[in-house]
């Protein structure tokens, strides 16, 4: 079974800001000086958060951004390893895992962490053997593409991802979903629980194409909402 | 809400299951709506549903050429679903001209919600036809 519900340690998580939904910047023009620290001349750092992770040519592997100095100029968690003159910005990761039918626990607003799906014993920190498992379905999940957050109307903000979360060649059965930052933001744990949402009942797909539909993104139904 | 869940059997979604689904967040008729406002609502309905069945089929039928001429380097291009929306957006907008829904669909914020539908379900599909494609490509 499952109960629709945002993770209520996701809500904590999110007051000590641990999770960043910031779309992914591709090839944002700046500039980079070898073994320096700082990327200057960008547009706008509106939509850069701190801990976002950076990439590029010249760019340090496992590079983030360790401060947003003013609207033109970041500074990295790394040197430059060469010039730089453009540079991808992302936030965190977020991916949406399935639940089997006929689960053996409730997910609702306690989960906490998927721990390692398909494996193990199904608990508040771990989905492990609840995970739906078939053909066209690797175990956790698929990754999901960030929007920026908005306030589309009202004191709500929202969240969505673009391009609905799909599997093809598929054939499985599937009960609910959850949602889950891939990320170590904070100290380091992945997976934590973002929220759960339930399909309504058991949904089952033979050698086909499932597809979860977001819905609409506002203040209303989107698929994250804070009032 | 509840998700929609799509489930096709041995493929993609047709265009019209996609028209129906998107159709659902763009335009809304209510179980009560009576007289003429009822009336243009459901043959507004039906008339965005047609021109999103084709707005899908042509987005499928544009990636499977583009996959077609490029093969697998198709998989590392944008899905650029933006090119895709101008023209069905203004047909959905001459489609409510002469109805009770005219001053809604001339907002500037609905047609860039409606954008915002439009280039996510295009996407979601364009992405479907590069996965059945990939799918198709290693059991060959």
């Amino acid at each position: 079974m499952a109960t629709t519900a945002m993770a209520v340690s996701f809500k904590v998580e999110l007051l000590s800001g641990a999770h960043c939904f910031m779309a992914t910047q591709s090839g944002v023009s700046c500039a980079g000086t070898t073994g320096q620290f700082a990327l200057t001349s960008l547009a706008s750092t509106a939509n850069l958060a701190v801990g976002m992770a950076v990439t590029g040519t010249g760019v340090a592997a496992g590079a983030v951004i360790a401060s947003v100095d003013s609207s033109s100029q970041v500074t990295l968690s790394k040197a430059h390893t060469a010039t730089v003159s453009s540079a991808t910005f992302t936030g965190d990761v977020f991916k949406m895992l399935l639940i089997k039918a006929s689960p053996t626990r409730t997910f609702d607003g306690t989960q906490t962490n998927v721990g390692t799906p398909g494996s193990g014993s199904p608990s508040a920190t771990n989905v492990g053997t609840d995970e739906t498992s078939g053909a066209g379905y690797t175990s956790g999940g698929v990754t999901l593409a960030n929007v920026n957050p908005s306030n589309p109307s009202g004191a709500t903000a929202i969240t969505t991802f673009s391009a609905n979360p799909s599997w093809t060649t598929a054939s499985f059965s599937a009960t609910a979903a959850v949602i889950y930052n891939s990320s170590g933001r904070l100290g380091g744990t992945t997976g934590r629980a973002v929220s759960v949402h339930d399909f309504g009942g058991t949904q089952t797909v033979a050698s086909g194409t499932f597809t979860v539909v977001l819905p609409t993104a506002d203040a209303t139904n989107a698929i994250l909402r804070i009032a | 809400m509840l998700p929609t869940i799509m489930i096709t059997e041995g493929g993609p979604h047709s265009a019209e299951a996609w028209a129906g689904v998107t159709a659902q967040q763009i335009i809304q008729v209510g179980e009560t709506a009576s007289g003429i406002p009822g009336a243009q609502a459901r043959k507004l309905e039906l008339r965005v549903i047609e021109i999103l069945e084709a707005a899908h089929a042509h987005v499928q039928e544009h990636e499977q050429a583009a996959l077609s001429e490029h093969g697998a380097d198709r998989y590392d291009h944008p899905l650029d679903s933006g090119v895709h929306i101008d023209d069905p957006l203004a047909e959905i907008v001459a489609a409510s001209q002469g109805t009770a829904y005219e001053a809604h669909f001339a907002k500037a914020e609905v047609q860039a919600y409606i954008r915002q539908v439009l280039g996510e379900h295009f996407a979601t599909s364009m992405k479907i036809e590069r996965d059945w494609h990939a799918d198709r490509a290693v059991a060959a």
